[in-house]
């Protein structure tokens, strides 16, 4: 087990170097952060003064350095847009995109698997065909159209939500979140089914396939043959043996969501970390930019890890090693 | 049966206490912004929405009136010497900051030393012209120019005055999260892209605004932001979409407010230089190799090859006004004389012979490529396609190269770093300074290919206009204190300007506001600059 | 009679047509006895077993006659009504030992959750008798291999295993469709000599299925053979092992290679088995049939007495032929 923890951590590493690196050169041949730091009309005194500033007048590899050294010290580097640490206004927008993204992971979980369940055990029956059905328009319908169709009919028809933003923050076991008033829920609600939708389409029809096949296995029968009740064939036997698919499916889209709610947060106005991030391309942003996909690829390397662990309880064939 | 039941007394909870929400206090305004302020820490950004937003917060020594011409505001009156090189200050007294401190002569000074820090403030430049400040008591000090300047008021302007006791010896970041103005407004919550929360300052030391409260949401998607006024959840929207005018005026309490933009829509020619664009991946071909932009006749030309009404009414919905000068009627040194150069395709053809440049065997006379943005201007890549499709019909051949905004400015600047690539390109210019002076500065000041020929001026004159006689009239203006007299002389210089064809103008755009009429009676500013105080309850 | 089974049909409805799986299928099962049915891949003995513990899944369905356990008609119980018998009453043995167990759950979970299903045992006593049961079918260490999963067992021992499940509930009958079939041989004697113990312990019924003459003729008391779905021979396991009477049975019983004759030919039942689709007219056997007349290509034969009490045979020849040519 330990064995396992280093290696773990040793990929981790070795995945946030080259990403730090690829990160790096991008956005070094990408845009012109000058453009966000002096004016349109500024003499060559003041350019020159502003890259200096900035160390992009020294070599390339040399700034790569700097780079790094102030990196591993958690250092990102001060947004040009916003003069303030890259790394504070990732963390002051990330509980927002939590917020989404939760509820949206809990539509996905509470809906989609027990949907897909139904849909994979009975498969010719109505309900299912209808879900399936619906499950092709989550995945092609694209999400800022559906969001906008969402605001219309919930909130300017019916007038039952709110058009957009994030609500009321309360203080929930200790955490400032909207979670905490019915303002927040009321808010949270659109803008999370959007982010939800294709995510849950994607796990539906997964645990459907996988349902599909478990079925067809001997062991289902003998369950059945043993006495146990449907329900409990259904979501007993069959659907832990499904899980191992749907696990990493859900693992990684967790990371997308958390990492891409872009769309989402620009249509609703939602004062998260997506919306930061494609502020900070238009801009050219690097610092941004740069912490940004760092913290990504940690995350998407620690998902990755938990999800590794989490087969292990699911399926008890799998070792680690 | 039980599930109705649950379903029913959820949704009368959510409409109740939607409807209570909506019931807003009185006297509160909320806004709807396209955007968030960067930084409340007035210096760093240089940027319409972060600066209209610390305007509430913090004063200058200099406020502007609807006409952008300078008024009284920290500063109660000013004198200069004669030759507008050395001015004198008096502050108001009595005011005080939001945090209780007193407004001196000493905060004046501590700003101006901060201002002038180039790694923390994009606001340099505004002290560019000045050699020296100097405190000559509590109440009032000094500014030595480098050279006689008359337009000192309109850069100190922009000059936020810092509270010198809560700021010295604090990092930036503590100064951008607890702002301290004198200004009209006290920052009550920032919550970034959610929402910035002000309250009146019941001590300001001028007239107070209407608006007690006032909450700024910052909605950048367009629909979302109309979606948000049809609701009701704001009270104004700015920059409202041409496509949703329509259906926003249809509504009973909704009026559509429009205001001419300061913003011009123009096409910028390297018409002074032989080799035009060098490092361009489709560079300008002519028959016999010459820079057919050169001439003034094909310049002429192509101002006369477009249909600018056209593009008014087919791709601005009517929302521009079609223009003859870069400068907005009212800024000192608008010439009302200059005219625009009436659509006639016949004459273009005609000029295009005279020069030199006939219609060679495949049709066309010579190959431009036109650079424009498509995502900055409003409807830029539409225009561009436009302007593109009149030049043709001339017998020019235009390559057509759109691009996002974040590439396109570096693409046409001056100083590219990746070489000289545009020689025809359409953009946009804003200057709320109010003084054609200093438009003339960045847009018509002589500066070469190779370098500047003033350091600091011509920063946006892509066409390498090259006319020592418009410099020498530009520094007497700028030395000129009395207005009236400077705006002849800037009169004379946009006439040579427009005689030259140093750029093709185009439209001004128009800056369309929607509020709700019901409840409140907006008076947008030129500058699109939004105020609370521009703001009146509707009895 | 335990289990009388009466004229029972099931067919599966395919878009090639319909397959009479099992077609008219009648026998009993007295309290106590092994009743071995024999047959074939594809003879309708598997199906005969799932249609009694009412598991046929589309597109089969039982299309007729009666199932008649311990005096309740099986056939006209709900799906819930039969969870109550299935495991407790009836309970099923698979044939493959690999797959038959949940391979996410511990073994002792499986056996567990029969007594959870079944009995009201408070949960200690439901491990001791889950250590107790694994103990009674030989699994050495019973305690410490309840937490193992199914993985960590060889095919013999989860087969031991699933007998375990089985008589988990105390059934009144065990089904057990080919047991020993995916065993190795050695293992398969050991696992038979198991269940006959067992089963004789608790005096249970058994339904033994298989295709293994040998294996059959070791355990039951009874025998059936199947043949396209229906019954050709039935009787007493001696009398149809001795004297296979049907031509059918007299094939497969000579069809086994005996160590004490010198053959250089192995004996075979000439032909194929037909398309399920597309059965003969007349007698399901008779193009392979080496006695076969014109009467078995047109008409389909009943049942008659073979030699002795008891043992039947369903076809035309006046009496039974015996293995020697010799007419009776």
């Amino acid at each position: 087990m330990f064995k396992y923890l280093v290696t773990r951590i040793g990929q981790l590493v070795a995945v946030l170097f080259i990403v730090s690196m690829l990160v790096f050169f991008m956005t070094s041949v990408v845009g012109d952060p000058l453009q966000l730091l002096v004016r349109q009309n500024a003499s060559n005194e003041e350019r020159q003064a502003a890259m200096e500033y900035l160390g992009l007048d020294k070599p390339l590899y040399v700034q790569y350095g700097k780079f790094i050294v102030s990196t591993l010290s958690g250092d990102f580097g001060k947004s040009y847009m916003y003069h303030t640490s890259a790394l504070r206004l990732i963390a002051e927008r990330f509980p927002a995109t939590m917020e989404i993204v939760i509820v949206a992971m809990l539509l996905s979980g509470f809906i989609a698997i027990p949907l897909g369940v139904y849909a994979g055990a009975y498969p010719k029956r109505m309900l299912s065909k209808t879900v399936m059905t619906l499950s092709v328009t989550g995945i092609s319908l694209p999400s800022f159209w559906v969001g906008m169709v969402l605001i219309f009919v919930f909130g300017l028809h019916f007038s039952v939500l709110p058009v957009s933003g994030r609500g009321q923050v309360g203080s929930l076991l200790g955490i400032q979140t909207s979670f905490a008033t019915l303002d927040g829920w009321k808010h949270l609600l659109l803008p999370s089914i959007t982010l939800a939708l294709s995510n849950m389409a994607t796990i539906l029809r997964l645990t459907r396939a996988g349902m599909r096949e478990t079925m067809k296995q001997d062991f289902i029968k003998f369950a059945r043959a043993k006495g146990v009740r449907n329900r409990k064939v259904l979501f007993g036997h069959a659907l832990k043996n499904t899980l191992i698919p749907v696990v990493t499916v859900f693992g990684l889209q967790l990371g997308t969501l958390i990492a891409f709610t872009t769309i989402t947060e620009t249509i609703f106005a939602w004062p998260g970390m997506g919306k930061l991030l494609i502020d900070a391309i238009n801009a050219g942003d690097r610092p941004i930019i740069s912490a940004y996909i760092i913290f990504v690829a940690f995350m998407f390397v620690f998902l990755n890890f938990i999800v590794d662990l989490l087969y292990t309880l699911i399926d008890p064939r799998i070792d680690l090693s | 049966m039980k599930y109705r039941l649950l379903c029913g007394v959820l949704v009368s909870i959510l409409c109740l206490s939607g409807g209570l929400s909506a019931v807003a206090a009185d006297r509160e305004l909320i806004v709807g912004l396209a955007g968030d302020a960067y930084s409340l820490n007035p210096y760093p950004r240089n940027e319409t929405i972060t600066n209209a937003i610390n305007n509430h917060i913090f004063d200058s020594l200099i406020g502007s009136d609807n006409d952008l011409q300078p008024i009284p505001a920290l500063a109660e009156r000013w004198e200069t010497s004669e030759d507008a090189s050395v001015w004198t200050f008096f502050l108001r007294k009595g005011v005080k900051f939001h945090n209780g401190n007193d407004f001196t002569v000493d905060d004046v000074l501590y700003s101006f030393d901060k201002v002038k820090i180039r790694e923390t403030s994009a606001f340099s430049f505004t002290l560019s012209t000045v050699e020296s400040y100097k405190k000559l008591d509590d109440h009032t000090f000094e500014v030595t120019c480098k050279a006689p300047n008359s337009l000192l008021l309109a850069h100190l302007r922009e000059i936020s005055i810092l509270d010198k006791e809560s700021c010295d010896g604090q990092t930036e970041d503590w100064i951008a999260l607890h702002p301290n103005g004198t200004g009209r407004y006290k920052l009550v919550e920032h919550v970034r892209e959610d929402r910035i929360v002000l309250e009146r300052n019941e001590a300001f030391w001028g007239d107070l605004p209407e608006p007690v409260k006032v909450v700024f949401k910052p909605i950048s998607n367009d629909g979302t932001r109309t979606a948000n006024m049809l609701s009701g959840a704001v009270d104004m929207i700015v920059n409202v979409p041409v496509r949703d005018v329509e259906m926003l005026r249809k509504r009973e309490n909704i009026a559509v407010v429009t205001q001419p933009s300061l913003r011009i829509i123009y096409l910028n020619m390297q018409g002074w230089t032989d080799s035009p664009s060098p490092d361009a991946a489709k560079p300008l071909k002519s028959p016999d190799g010459s820079n057919p932009l050169k001439k003034l006749e094909v310049r002429q030309a192509m101002y006369h090859a477009i249909n600018e009404d056209e593009i008014v009414s087919k791709i601005m919905n009517n929302l521009a006004t079609p223009t003859a000068t870069y400068i907005p009627a009212g800024f000192n040194g608008y010439n009302p004389d200059i005219k625009r150069l009436p659509y006639d395709p016949v004459l273009a053809e005609q000029l295009l012979d005279k020069a030199g440049y006939p219609r060679q065997a495949d049709g066309y006379r010579f190959e431009l490529t036109l650079d424009s943005s498509n995502d900055r201007y409003v409807n830029d890549g539409d225009i561009a396609t436009a302007v593109a499709g009149y030049l043709e019909r001339v017998g020019i051949k235009t390559n057509l190269n759109l691009m996002s905004r974040t590439i396109f400015f570096t693409y046409i600047g001056t100083k590219n770093t990746e070489g000289d690539t545009s020689h025809l390109c359409m953009t946009g210019w804003a200057d709320s300074g109010g003084e054609s002076a200093l438009m003339a500065l960045d847009l018509m000041y002589s500066i070469r290919q190779d370098g500047e020929v003033k350091p600091g001026y011509g920063g946006v004159n892509r066409s390498f206009y090259l006319n020592p006689k418009v410099d020498a009239l530009i520094d007497k203006a700028i030395s000129t204190p009395d207005p009236a007299e400077r705006s002849k002389i800037m009169q004379e210089v946009w006439q040579i300007g427009a005689d030259d064809v140093v750029y093709i103008p185009l439209h001004f755009q128009e800056d369309i506001y929607a509020a709700n009429k019901d409840k409140i009676i907006y008076r947008p500013r030129k500058n699109n600059y939004i105020y609370a105080w521009d703001f009146e309850f509707v009895k | 009679m335990l289990l009388e089974v009466r004229n029972l049909k099931t067919f599966f409805h395919t878009f090639r047509g319909t397959v009479r799986a099992v077609d008219d299928v009648s026998f009993t099962i007295a309290k106590g006895e092994i009743l071995g049915i024999v047959g074939e891949s594809g003879c309708g003995k598997s199906v005969t077993g799932f249609s009694i513990m009412g598991l046929i899944e589309e597109p089969g369905k039982v299309a007729g006659g009666e199932i008649l356990f311990d005096g309740r008609r099986l056939l006209d119980l709900s799906d819930n009504q039969m969870n109550e018998i299935r495991g407790k009453e009836i309970s099923m043995i698979f044939q493959d030992p690999m797959t038959s167990l949940n391979p996410v759950y511990t073994i002792g979970e499986q056996i567990e959750e029969m007594l959870t299903l079944h009995s009201s045992l408070s949960p200690r006593e439901r491990r001791k008798r889950c250590v107790e049961l694994l103990r009674s079918v030989g699994i050495p260490n019973p305690e410490g291999r309840l937490n193992d999963y199914p993985h960590h067992f060889s095919g013999g021992m989860r087969q031991r295993v699933i007998i375990a499940i089985a008589l988990a509930a105390e059934p009144k009958l065990i089904v057990a469709d080919e047991p020993t079939t995916a065993l190795d041989v050695t293992i398969q004697a050991q696992i038979l000599k198991l269940m006959k113990a067992l089963v004789r312990e608790r005096n249970c019924s058994m339904m033994l299925i298989t295709h293994d003459l040998a294996v059959v003729s070791e355990m039951a008391d009874r025998i059936i053979v199947m043949y396209c779905g229906q019954i050709v021979e039935e009787g007493r396991a001696r009398d149809v092992i001795e004297n296979p009477s049907h031509p059918y049975t007299q094939g497969l019983i000579g069809s086994i290679p005996k160590l004490n004759e010198d053959k250089s030919r192995l004996e075979t039942i000439h032909g194929i088995v037909p398309n399920m689709f597309e059965l003969p007219e007349g007698c399901n056997f008779s193009p392979r049939c080496r006695f076969c007349r014109e009467i078995c290509f047109g008409v389909k034969p009943d049942f008659r007495l073979a030699n002795t009490e008891g043992h039947l045979i369903r076809c035309h020849s006046a009496c039974g032929v015996s293995e020697g040519g010799n007419e009776v």
